[in-house]
């Protein structure tokens, strides 16, 4: 780029002249392209129109200045774009809930039709996708605005810009698809933009790297998405959703392991650990942290990550018909909480801690939504969105604070020279931790109950969320008090700045919304109590199946098993404060106590070790083999042949065409005879 | 000449098409065998005039004239094809200074 620079700056003016007439062109296309789309239609399709191809417009117009070195104005027509879609999402979600909650839904065209399979490119908006879109965009706009800052002095920011607005396009798609097949099409397209983020600054192969291990991580799991998808329409005959869930409660509950129902939800959860980051399938999300910090806010903590357990709170009807299959759910969420919350323990790259931190909660979502309690999902897919987006724009902030330094051994004391960030920074801490009345409380308070109380949960599965929460309030805690408590560990020359309004704004709205975020969902116990009713439980009411079977649980062991959680969580994190901050050689006489277990932790349990040891690698040496040896001597030896055969034949059938006019002439005299004694005959 | 009219009359249609089988079949040997493009233009007339010769026989002996102007065509068609032959001819022996059909193999590219 160094070379280019120059270039740049000589042809500025000449650029903005042909930006602003792309612009022009775009806007018409654009315009032309909703106008098409709303021949006779109703407001409701021009929002979701709107809704849908304000960022693909954001993305087109970045996308084809992307040499452009002019952040201003690439972040102000992305950020815009995202906002434009904010506000029609408000618009849609205001007019459905003034129809009394009937989903709201927009048939553009027929995509594909081919047999039994009819698909339309139908969107869909009712009460679950409207929370996801309101935290879509919403979320996404802030972080838009947070990256115009954070981005400033990239050197190509109109591709970062284009990419992001390309990436909320494609969640769009997923979280709006009235069936599986849009709903994969944007799963796919959040996948690409993932990889195109985090891989970002690609001349660092070690990025490059990350972006593909987590592209690669992700087909796995798309590979059983599609199964699953295969799978519903050979047994339902329709991907739609609406379908699907009808024709699985007419089916009714399946028992046994082997049934279709039980099968096709498998795979689809398969699909979910991929992009949701479960076990096995969670490790490309710690890695993805090498893209920049709001993609990581954005990408991978609020929105992409949290599709799988949207998907199945999309499909939970289908998903309560196949009960072992959320058993499984709520086990691999459960083990992945704990598992990952154990190896933030030990984490010392500031995002690293968030990314294991982010793994652990989606754990909680997936244990909600296996103990049925798909409304608690959901209310915690949307409280963890406001407060991690708030802590990865707060490290971003530190980051840029640091000159791009990561490592938490070297910060400390950042509280007085970074104000805000470590003021709203705060509030996502006692947010995450379950404190109240802060948003994470209510939300994972939820979570505990129910995998308590719910017929489909067990005693089990709370006490892994219990050792979870436990243990996140200790590595939130003490990556609090390593980065802006204690004494400062800044390296001399470094000199910290609090970061620019537009990336402070962002972090002081999501600081408000995790403080509030929660209010929408507070538990009966406390809310009869406050006379302050459930608001999200009414919201979702019809949306989303209720637990079968539920019982209505004692306030007092609800109480009590609050305020085990709570307490438990707050000596954790008091545990934690005594470690990191008044005695801040305990924590490594402790490790050294432990010297196995903590190595074990630390090294992630060494499971990308084991990955590449017992699988990835003898399957490239497998693969390598078998290209030396079978497709080398029986494969290609077998096409030679063919060929050889080929041409052959031809060098015989090439000397009947030697220019010899004559014999031509006899050619045709034969044919002519030929002929003739056919047809005479 | 009674004897002379008896004897045309005697003449039938398959007398026209014999005639015309073994003229097309001179000209088509011609046209197989002789190496100089002259002679195989010329049988190529002789094949074409062969082919007349039936037009002309069943137009008459059907009584519909549409044989014979079927005719005219294929004489314009025959003077078309000398123009273009002998021009192919001329071009051949300014080349090779000989007309012997073998040197269109040269054409090969």
């Amino acid at each position: 780029m160094g070379s280019t620079g120059h270039h740049h700056h000589e042809s500025a003016p000449v650029n903005l002249t042909k930006s602003n007439l792309m612009f022009v062109a775009l806007s018409a296309l654009l315009l032309g392209g909703i106008g098409y789309s709303l021949r006779g239609a109703t407001a409701v399709d021009g929002l979701f129109a709107t809704l849908l191809l304000a960022p693909l417009f954001g993305f087109l117009f970045n996308g084809l200045r992307f040499r452009s070195p002019n952040a201003m104005l690439s972040g102000t027509v992305a950020t815009l774009a995202a906002f434009v879609s904010f506000v029609c999402s408000v618009l849609l979600v205001v007019k459905m809930s003034g129809a009394g909650g009937a989903p709201l839904s927009a048939q553009f065209f027929d995509w594909m039709v081919v047999g039994d399979l009819s698909v339309s490119a139908g969107f869909l908006v009712d009460k679950i996708s409207a929370i996801m879109i309101l935290v879509i965009t919403g979320v996404g706009t802030l972080i838009h605005l947070f990256s115009v800052g954070y981005m400033s002095h990239d050197e190509r920011p109109s591709k970062y810009f284009a990419y992001l607005n390309l990436f909320l396009f494609n969640m769009l798609l997923l979280v709006l698809g009235d069936n599986l097949l849009v709903m994969f099409v944007g799963w796919e397209g959040v996948g690409l933009c993932s990889y195109l983020l985090i891989g970002f600054w690609f001349s660092d192969s070690e990025k490059a790297a990350a972006g593909m291990k987590a592209f690669i991580t992700n087909r796995i799991g798309d590979a059983g998405f599609l199964l699953g998808i295969f799978t519903l329409f050979f047994l339902f005959g329709t991907v739609n959703f609406s379908e699907i869930n009808m024709r699985a409660v007419q089916f009714g509950i399946e028992s046994g392991w082997a049934g279709p129902m039980t099968l096709a939800c498998l795979f689809l959860f398969i699909g979910a650990t991929g992009k949701s980051a479960q076990i096995p399938l969670y490790v490309w999300l710690p890695d993805a942290m090498a893209g920049p910090t709001p993609v990581s806010a954005l990408i991978h903590a609020a929105t992409m990550v949290t599709a799988g357990v949207y998907m199945i709170v999309r499909l939970n009807p289908l998903f309560l018909a196949a009960p072992n299959v959320l058993h499984v759910v709520a086990v691999v969420g459960g083990v992945t909480a704990v598992m990952a919350a154990s190896i933030g323990l030990t984490q010392w790259d500031i995002k690293k801690v968030l990314a294991y931190s982010t793994v652990s909660q989606l754990g909680y979502m997936f244990l909600a939504a296996g103990v049925g309690a798909f409304g608690a999902a959901m209310f915690h897919l949307m409280t963890h969105a406001f407060f991690k987006a708030l802590m990865f724009l707060g490290s971003g902030s530190v980051i840029h604070a640091m000159n791009g330094e990561q490592d938490i051994r070297k910060m400390g004391a950042l509280q007085k020279k970074l104000p805000i960030t470590y003021g709203t920074f705060f509030l996502g801490w006692l947010a995450i931790i379950g404190m109240p009345p802060f948003a994470g409380f209510f939300s994972k308070d939820e979570i505990l109950w129910l995998s308590f109380h719910s017929p489909l949960g067990h005693w089990s599965l709370w006490l892994l969320g219990l050792i979870g929460a436990v243990m996140t309030a200790f590595y939130m805690t003490r990556l609090m008090a390593l980065t802006f408590w204690g004494k400062s560990r800044v390296p001399a020359g470094v000199n910290p700045h609090e970061s620019p309004l537009s990336m402070t704004i962002p972090l002081m709205v999501l600081g408000l919304l995790s403080v509030i975020g929660g209010w929408i969902g507070i538990p009966h116990v406390i809310g009869h109590a406050l006379h302050v009713p459930n608001v999200l439980e009414h919201w979702l009411e019809g949306a989303i199946h209720g637990i079968p079977g539920l019982q209505p649980g004692s306030a007092a062991t609800e109480i009590a098993l609050m305020g085990i959680s709570v307490s438990l969580a707050g000596i954790s994190a008091i545990a934690a404060f005594t470690c990191y901050v008044r005695r801040p050689e305990l924590p490594g006489h402790l490790a050294a106590r432990v010297r196995g277990l903590y190595d074990l932790v630390s090294n992630k349990y060494f499971v990308d070790e084991f990955y590449f040891g017992k699988l990835i690698n003898p399957l490239v040496e497998g693969s390598r083999n078998l290209w030396a040896y079978v497709d080398v001597n029986f494969i290609d030896r077998g096409t030679y042949l063919v060929s050889d055969m080929v041409r052959g034949v031809g060098s015989v059938a090439r000397t009947v065409q030697n220019g010899n006019l004559q014999q031509y002439a006899l050619y045709i005299a034969l044919g002519v005879a030929a002929t003739l004694f056919l047809v005479m005959r | 000449m009674p004897a002379m009219t008896e004897a045309l009359l005697k003449v039938s249609l398959n007398h026209y098409l014999v005639l015309s089988a073994i003229l097309f079949t001179l000209g088509m040997l011609g046209v197989l065998l002789r190496k100089n493009v002259i002679v195989i233009l010329m049988s190529i007339e002789l094949m074409l005039n062969a082919v007349n010769i039936t037009f002309i026989a069943f137009s008459r002996y059907s009584g519909n004239i549409d044989g014979q102007v079927m005719v005219f065509f294929v004489m314009t068609i025959a003077a078309a094809e000398a123009a273009v032959g002998l021009a192919l001819a001329v071009l051949i022996f300014k080349r090779f200074k000989e007309v012997n059909i073998r040197y269109f193999e040269h054409l090969r590219g």
